[in-house]
């Protein structure tokens, strides 16, 4: 019985304890939840913007593997999110396709690249060189003609996976 | 008083958390590439540390010896998720270029050790203090860091706190790209250490002396 | 600090005396390196000369200057210092700015060799750890690679046009290169100033062997097993004794496997030790060479390598002299 006890004071102790901090996270969760959820929609829509400026983006449902998000911007084409393995992780991409097929801007929202060499994926006129391009794309050391950044095939090879799906999954929707 | 000061030159120097108890060297050597990172991750270490330091202290009469790391554990993953949660809405920036080493202040071995080796046994205004002053030493260790790895490694200073880019103080084809790598932070940590160890040992003999003298 | 004078044990007799001193030792190495320097200054002109000498010194004024700061006793004279500049000049493009060539030269001295104790005490080989900092400037290093026969400025390479690929490049890929086999055993190639001319560096080789400097398991072991393996899985569907000759010649495998795999801080002492050794460098090689993001893995091969011969020199350990193996509930020590 007094074993028991024992037991029981432990667990009440530790439920006591669990309960107190899942309370004060709760609050604090409430605080930032709107707070976090806007910033996030924000940075996606600017970057919407950025590949594919447009008044209305009316999402679609879609079923492919690699693709988080498509959206068709009023006329003018469609806004694909792309999620490809780089070298440090997930690249988290925008892509914008216009109504010919061919890639009108891309964006990196986030990404987990090395500095100096991966995370120059950022950088404008790597990004630019996708602009006007349409099909199975490839860097160079593939035969394609995107050309990598240095020192950094990986991450280079991933961004172009990534506009490649963006651009086969328009072509099977539109 | 004379408690704190001793209490602040152990942070700093003989028993600094990462260059003489080396705990909390995972996140010494991922993250200190730019200061502005240091500062983001020294701080938000800081205040969790206190914190946690501060709540085990008050309660350590009531935890029962045997579930106490899981206790410990429980208080520290709550305020670290709310230091992560308060970075991603208001200081988003921060929260993106620290990535995953915020959560994962969780299992930094500084919080759960302080709270093992001093808050458990210590009563709340001097755990607090152990909090600062560990805290101190955590954020000067790695902002030391992280400014000699931006120096070599990018060439600037204060990347993020003046300016997106900061201060280039090295034309941009001389720095050297393998210090912000992770070969860089086990380069540039092992340096800090053996100096903090020589510093140690001569603050050691000079005591020595002090005490033959008397 | 007093370390060296706590651990100088002598073990009992009999002691065996040879007249090799470090110095006589590191001299035939630099004789030996001295016929790849030569095809070096033919091919690429007397930049790869300049580029050396500033390397030594560089390197010699370090180790100098390290003793020095520290107060220990200078170790400059055992020629390892020049040894070792030679290498790192060896392992870089001739069109490397010489400020880049120095900081190698210091991170090779003062944090691989004498943080670590001095000559002898290093874990790793500094010139093949210097050469890995130097990838700290890819563009540098790796960019843009001078053809043989265009004399390049002393002062500032400008490399516009006079530029090549390394039959590396072409291997990575899994195509035979351009070049013949004649012009990879002479040097006629593009790469780094000391590794071009597996004939020069076969020939200095040669000379360590006949001088007992090195032993010959090392490199055959490592070279041995790269052709096997070349031969057994050549790569783009090429005839297998073309890709196992190309494989051999190219890149820095004729440099690392005699003059760096051989060094003796960092490699076993024990005979079957050295052949696994031998062996575990050029199964990295080849794993680096056909899978690896950079076209060459000779460097880091032999780094790690280096990192294990804890493990190989418990490899073939001679029985001592009258050692019974011991039984079960046999006597105490």
């Amino acid at each position: 019985m007094k074993n028991f006890k024992y037991i029981l004071r432990l667990t009440l102790t530790l439920l006591l304890i669990t309960a107190v901090v899942a309370g004060l996270l709760g609050l604090v969760n409430y605080l930032t939840e709107d707070k976090i959820a806007a910033l996030t929609r924000e940075k996606a829509e600017s970057a919407m913007q950025e590949v594919l400026p447009a008044q209305n983006y009316e999402k679609i449902d879609h079923e492919k593997a690699g693709i988080t998000e498509a959206y068709r911007a009023d006329d003018k084409g469609y806004v694909v999110r792309v999620e490809e393995s780089g070298f440090g992780g997930a690249i988290d991409m925008m892509v914008g396709v216009g109504t010919d097929g061919k890639v009108c801007g891309v964006s990196i929202i986030s990404h987990s690249e090395t500095a100096s060499l991966g995370a120059n994926c950022v950088r404008e006129d790597f990004r630019a060189q996708f602009v006007g391009k349409d099909g199975a794309l490839a860097v160079r050391k593939d035969g394609g003609e995107i050309e990598a950044l240095t020192g950094a095939t990986v991450t280079s090879r991933a961004v172009t996976a990534g506009v490649s799906l963006a651009l086969e999954y328009v072509k099977e929707v539109g | 008083m004379m408690g704190f000061k001793k209490q602040l030159k152990e942070g700093l120097l003989t028993n600094n958390p990462v260059l003489s108890q080396l705990l909390g060297m995972c996140s010494a050597m991922a993250i200190t590439t730019t200061l502005f990172n240091g500062i983001g991750m020294g701080l938000s270490v800081t205040i969790i540390l206190i914190c946690s330091n501060v709540v085990i202290s008050a309660l350590r009469k009531i935890i029962p010896d045997k579930i106490r790391i899981a206790a410990y554990i429980v208080v520290i993953a709550g305020f670290v998720t709310m230091v992560d949660l308060l970075l991603k809405a208001f200081v988003p920036a921060l929260s993106e270029s620290l990535g995953v080493f915020i959560p994962l202040i969780v299992v930094n071995c500084i919080i759960l050790g302080r709270a093992e080796a001093f808050a458990s046994k210590h009563g709340v205004l001097a755990s607090a203090a152990d909090g600062l002053t560990q805290g101190i030493g955590y954020t000067a260790a790695i902002v030391v860091m992280c400014i000699i790895r931006e120096f070599l490694g990018s060439g600037t200073f204060g990347k993020g706190v003046l300016g997106a880019d900061g201060v280039r103080i090295l034309p941009e084809q001389y720095p050297a790209l393998l210090v912000i790598l992770p070969v860089g932070g086990f380069l540039t940590l092992g340096c800090l250490i053996a100096l903090t160890q020589w510093v140690n040992r001569r603050l050691a003999e000079k005591e020595d002396k002090k005490e033959a003298a008397k | 600090m007093n370390l060296e004078a706590k651990n100088l044990t002598v073990s009992s007799s009999p002691h065996a005396h040879s007249k090799n001193s470090t110095a006589a030792i590191m001299r035939d190495v630099c004789i030996a390196l001295v016929p790849a320097l030569i095809a070096a200054i033919w091919f690429f002109g007397w930049r790869a000369l300049t580029l050396t000498l500033v390397s030594v010194a560089g390197c010699v004024f370090f180790e100098w200057g390290y003793r020095k700061v520290m107060k220990k006793d200078c170790t400059v004279s055992d020629l390892s210092a020049v040894v070792t500049g030679m290498l790192i000049a060896f392992v870089c493009p001739v069109s490397l700015p010489y400020w880049t060539i120095l900081i190698a030269d210091f991170f090779a001295i003062v944090l691989v060799k004498q943080l670590f104790g001095g000559i002898g005490m290093n874990i790793v080989n500094p010139a093949l750890a210097a050469r890995a900092f130097l990838f700290s400037w890819p563009a540098l290093m790796s960019g843009q690679w001078v053809a043989p026969g265009t004399n390049i400025s002393v002062l500032s390479p400008s490399l516009d046009g006079m530029t090549t690929a390394t039959p590396m490049a072409s291997l990575h890929v899994g195509a035979l290169p351009a070049d013949s086999l004649f012009d990879l055993l002479i040097g006629k190639v593009g790469g780094s100033l000391g590794e071009v001319s597996a004939a020069a560096l076969l020939l200095g080789g040669l000379y360590l062997l006949v001088r007992k400097v090195i032993s010959p398991r090392i490199p055959l072991a490592y070279l041995g097993t790269v052709a096997v393996l070349a031969i057994l899985f050549p790569l783009g569907g090429n005839d297998c004794v073309d890709w196992m000759l190309y494989e051999l010649l190219s890149g820095g495998l004729m440099l690392g496997a005699i003059f760096m795999a051989t060094d003796y801080a960092t490699s076993p002492v024990t005979h079957l030790g050295q052949i696994a050794y031998g062996v575990g460098c050029g199964v990295l090689t080849i794993l680096f060479r056909y899978f690896g993001a950079y076209v060459e893995g000779v460097t880091y091969a032999i780094l790690i390598m280096n990192c294990c011969i804890g493990f190989f020199d418990k490899l073939g350990v001679p029985k001592r002299f009258g050692f019974v193996k011991e039984k079960k509930g046999g006597a105490e020590k």
